[in-house]
């Protein structure tokens, strides 16, 4: 999956409640979704620049046991996040 | 329990002014030494400071806050800080300007409006002539532009034998989903006016079994977090766990959960724990660290440590049937009753209504 046009959409806000799991907030649709501390780490890495690769080495560098097919893992999570509004597709 | 690490609401009293003057509110006493509201460029750099805190929710309440002329760039402040907003007013002066406005923004949850009576005698006796009449029309023009509203009924002496009719008004003439119910407590104006507005105890049994009755009749449409159907419900836990035997739920001053998630400020800008405990100054805005004064304030800390106070330290208490239930009630009230935060309020104690000849209907407590 090609993340590197998707950013992290700029009405949402990004709640960190406590340890590292995070809300998130979008005030145009009142929706709220929890996400778990990788779910957050992925959102954060979407910045218009990053790959999923880069995502997932980033991740290596701070979580054990990445499993092989993480790949597939962090691309359908992202498809949800772009499903959800979360993330969205940079403006050229 | 973990404190999250910012607040997820602010309620503002954005004004000390209103319009009306209503017998039982609960803000006026607490306005007397508030002369001049801020000015918009403080209350927008208190947004912003809001978004750095990740704020989702602000509630704009006062006095009246369709008084401040500056209202709309007030919101599209909130807005622009990734915010949504909800407005607490008596209704009264809304238009259709502000009606389509609000509908616009796409970030408004609800207007809530106050209505006590089905009629201008029963509404007007407690919030003075010609408000029903201007909130009805209020309710009219929100529904015209289809935002969001809810319906606030404040149970007082003038309007608890009366509740069916109120609640069919509601229901059938205004078409409107729920409401939210409280009863006047012994708050701001209220405190001096409480012997013609308060209920006691005979009154109140009364207004409970109405409301028990339209609470079984409306199911999940009537909503109540304080006041006689939030206390009855409450009561009836405790009686039954009382009587089965169950493990405890209470036993502390654990009667307020709000500071855990949300925190007001006053017309002047002073950042307090709840509208209702307006005298605890925790800092200004724009000059004190929101984050810190939650993370760390002493009064407001102490406040949370309230849920390690049992309710044995209490004569009153010790030998109440109800103490392994019981919340000790809301600390406001405490504090308007008996000075002191860190005692059980005596407004919503089950022991003293019992005692006093209240009642509650047998068919709910029965095991
Ligand atoms: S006396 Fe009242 S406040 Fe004290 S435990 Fe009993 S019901 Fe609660």
């Amino acid at each position: 999956m090609n993340t590197q046009n998707l950013v992290t959409n700029p009405v949402i806000v990004l709640r960190e409640e406590f340890d590292d799991w995070v809300l998130v907030f979008n005030p145009d649709t009142n929706e709220i979704f929890s996400l778990n501390p990788v779910g957050a780490f992925i959102l954060k890495c979407l910045d218009g620049k990053t790959s999923v690769e880069e995502i997932i080495k980033r991740l290596e560098e701070t979580c054990d046991n990445i499993p092989v097919d993480a790949t597939d893992y962090v691309s359908d999570f992202i498809k949800e996040l772009l499903k959800y509004g979360l993330v969205t597709y940079k403006e050229n | 329990m973990k404190l999250i690490k910012t607040p997820q609401e602010i309620e503002i009293l954005i004004t000390s002014k209103c319009n009306l003057f209503c017998k039982y509110c609960s803000n006026f006493d607490n306005f007397k030494n508030i002369e001049d509201d801020l000015s918009t460029s403080e209350w927008l750099e208190f947004f912003s400071k809001l978004s750095d805190c990740a704020v989702m929710r602000v509630t704009l309440s006062g006095g009246e806050p369709l008084l401040r002329g500056d209202l709309k760039e007030l919101i599209q402040g909130i807005i622009k800080n990734k915010m949504r907003f909800s407005i607490l007013t008596n209704g009264s002066l809304i238009t259709e300007d502000i009606a389509k406005f609000l509908a616009l923004t796409n970030r408004c949850d609800y207007v809530q409006i106050s209505i006590d009576g089905v009629n201008k005698n029963m509404h007007d006796s407690m919030r003075g002539e010609g408000s029903f009449q201007k909130a009805i029309e209020g309710i009219n023009i929100l529904k015209k532009y289809n935002v969001s509203f809810t319906i606030r009924v404040t149970v007082h002496k003038g309007n608890f034998l009366y509740l069916e009719e109120i609640a069919s008004f509601l229901f059938k003439k205004l078409n409107v989903k729920s409401f939210s119910i409280n009863s006047a407590s012994y708050l701001g104006l209220c405190k001096i006016n409480s012997n013609f507005v308060c209920l006691n105890p005979t009154e109140y049994s009364i207004a409970i079994k109405s409301l028990l009755k339209l609470d079984k009749i409306y199911p999940n449409r009537i909503k109540a977090l304080a006041g006689p159907l939030a206390d009855a419900k409450r009561w009836i836990f405790m009686h039954k766990a009382y009587l089965e035997n169950k493990a405890p739920t209470g036993g502390y001053l654990i009667g307020c959960k709000g500071i855990f998630r949300k925190l007001a400020v006053r017309a002047d800008g002073v950042i307090i724990p709840c509208v209702q405990l307006s005298h605890i100054n925790l800092g200004k805005i724009n000059k004190d660290s929101l984050k810190d004064i939650w993370n760390n304030h002493p009064k407001l800390n102490e406040m949370r440590e309230r849920k390690n106070i049992s309710l044995n330290n209490f004569s009153y208490c010790r030998d109440c049937i109800y103490i392994n239930y019981c919340t000790g009630n809301c600390p406001a009230i405490a504090y308007t009753m008996l000075g002191d935060i860190n005692k059980p309020s005596p407004e919503g104690c089950l022991k003293r209504f019992l005692e006093e000849g209240g009642n509650f209907p047998d068919e709910y407590i029965r095991c």
